[in-house]
């Protein structure tokens, strides 16, 4: 067998375990709403921490910081600080909105809001915003998947054909299993991650330089500027690290399928105790940076930095593993974009459609369209996939900017009585405006700082302002729920 | 299900515990180590066990990070028993 016909039969039998995996959890589950979208709320700790996990460790942690300790050296470091500092604020907060959830029998962010402020339109931007910015992090797994085959396969096979056979994979068993199914896929991607990148962050130094520490000083003799920030690039310095790690890291639970997935948990416990040990997940992102650190030297001039992990594995091992780390990626790329297109899917169907367009859509037809919006939301990503330029790294930037809009909406929701819906919605209207503003105009980083941690202090700031002008709202005494 | 036309409704039945002030203030370590004081640590030397100083710094706080919001976690749930919490 050729060595492209070897790792892609291996990138094949990976994925088709996982797939087999994912139709075996959903087959046997009658699916109704609430099952498909939050697994009928029982996840203890270990499926929750798989659900989780399967969620952070994405396409993005495994080609996108490589890929830019590769071409923006030092900046990438803001990776390993915001994932970690995102558990501390999930720490606190995320109980919180865990313990609302199951009062009120929430199952989106969107139903947050509603309930929170009373107003369906607020929740339908909410929505509608929430869907926009998912869209940029399931362009970034479906690229990553087009990167993986593409190299794995010799440049045998395009990037686009690749694109699209996996994204027929990821919506048929999306709409077979549910959010159960991936939380049992995960086992399989994160042992697998896990293998993979210890063997390369280990093997590749290993290979090249014998030991990690020769790899650091030769790079730091050729390139002593590469290793701290701003790196190779002019504007991301410390402003922008603290402002980005400050965004990324508040915004970390206010991605949709992060805050739908809270509600899946058991307890309040279950979620305290991942915050505690989760970060210690971040530490194979050490083992990640090892490989794109030594690709800058042994592999220079990559025309796109998200190559670099595959292209130096490609060069320094056998064809068969070259096939599990890219089907290891395929999973990583896989997991994290089904749940996105579920939970985009749902909410699309059951916090936009029905409350403002349809109201006497029945929960059936609720999870008939869903389904649709599956089809509908993939190709939208492969399409935007396949017509842009953007690295990993910037993609989630770029959501992170939007998503991170709700902060101020969720956290002053919980913990201060004085919010109410005029500031909320003002303040992330302009905020959303700042971020569409400062990204279409090219001026993120703006003045050194991150353009959506610039549209969150706005956004604070209206919101705490026209709260504070207008009248408090008293909530209703027979909605008091005993 | 939370149908159309709800009304906001938690603003008075609050079940909203806010967290204890030493729990705040470890969840505050993390954040002055690895995010505000960069300038001090992000260079390349002394080098450890030939890791450059930003990233070992990084790693070696990824750990403390574990230990602080273990530590608030015994802080938290110790009060939330205190209080007769149904948890």
């Amino acid at each position: 067998m050729s060595p492209r016909a070897v790792s892609l039969a291996m990138i094949l039998a990976i994925v088709g375990l996982g797939a087999a995996i994912g139709f075996l959890a959903g087959v046997r589950r009658k699916m109704n709403l609430e099952q498909w979208t939050v697994g009928g709320r029982g996840f203890g700790t270990v499926l929750m921490f798989l659900l989780m996990a399967g969620e952070i460790y994405t396409t993005f942690s495994f080609l996108g910081a490589s890929g830019w300790a590769y071409s923006r050296g030092g900046p990438t470091l803001y990776i390993p600080a915001y994932v970690t500092l995102a558990y501390v604020v999930s720490f606190f907060i995320l109980p919180e909105i865990w313990e609302v959830g199951r009062k009120y029998k929430l199952q989106t962010q969107s139903d947050f809001f509603d309930m929170r402020y009373g107003n369906k339109y607020l929740a339908a931007f909410v929505c509608v915003v929430g869907v926009t910015f998912i869209v940029p992090y399931l362009q970034l797994q479906i690229t990553g998947l087009g990167i993986i085959v593409n190299v794995a396969s010799f440049d045998g096979i395009g990037r686009t054909p690749a694109m699209v056979i996996s994204v027929v994979l990821l919506a048929a068993f999306v709409f077979a299993s549910g959010v159960r199914a991936v939380a049992w896929i995960s086992v399989l991607k994160d042992a697998l991650m896990v293998f993979a990148a210890l063997s390369i962050g280990i093997g590749i130094p290993y290979i090249h330089y014998g030991c990690i520490g020769p790899l650091f000083s030769a790079l730091a003799q050729a390139r002593p500027a590469h290793l701290t920030m701003p790196g190779a690039t002019a504007d991301l310095g410390h402003t922008w690290y603290i402002s980005t790690v400050l965004l990324t890291s508040l915004g970390f639970c206010m991605w949709p399928h992060g805050f739908g997935a809270t509600f899946t948990a058991k307890s309040r416990d279950t979620l305290r105790r991942n915050a505690v040990v989760m970060p210690l997940y971040t530490i194979t992102l050490a083992f990640i940076f090892f490989v794109g650190f030594t690709a800058v030297l042994v592999v220079p001039g990559l025309p796109d930095g998200d190559l670099a992990l595959l292209t130096i594995v490609r060069q320094s091992f056998p064809a068969w593993l070259l096939g599990v780390v890219g089907g290891a990626g395929a999973l990583t790329a896989m997991v994290p974009a089904s749940i996105l297109i579920l939970t985009a899917a749902t909410l699309f169907a059951k916090n936009l459609c029905r409350p403002i367009f349809a109201p006497s859509m029945t929960d059936d037809q609720v999870t008939r369209l869903a389904r649709a919006m599956v089809v509908v939301l993939s190709v939208i990503s492969l399409y935007l996939a396949t017509h842009s330029s953007a690295t990993l790294v910037s993609l989630l930037l770029l959501g992170y900017a939007g998503v991170s809009q709700f902060f101020p909406g969720v956290v002053l929701g919980l913990y201060w009585k004085r919010v109410t819906m005029p500031g909320v919605f003002a303040g992330m209207v302009a905020g959303i405006a700042t971020v569409a503003f400062l990204v279409l105009t090219h001026q993120d980083p703006f003045r050194g700082w991150s353009a959506g941690f610039v549209a969150l202090c706005i956004n604070f700031l209206i919101t705490a302002i026209l709260s504070l002008l207008t009248p408090a709202v008293l909530p209703p005494l027979e909605q008091t729920q005993n | 299900m939370c149908s159309p036309g709800h009304q906001a409704i938690l603003s008075q039945p609050v079940p909203v515990k806010k967290p204890s002030l030493l729990a705040v203030l470890l969840g505050l370590i993390p954040f002055v180590a690895m995010c505000f004081s960069v300038a001090l640590w992000d260079r390349i030397d002394p080098m450890i066990l030939g890791i450059p100083f930003n990233l070992a710094w990084l790693l070696c706080w990824i750990i403390l990070t574990t230990l602080c919001l273990w530590a608030a976690y015994r802080v938290e749930t110790a009060r939330e028993k205190k209080d007769g919490g149904a948890q």
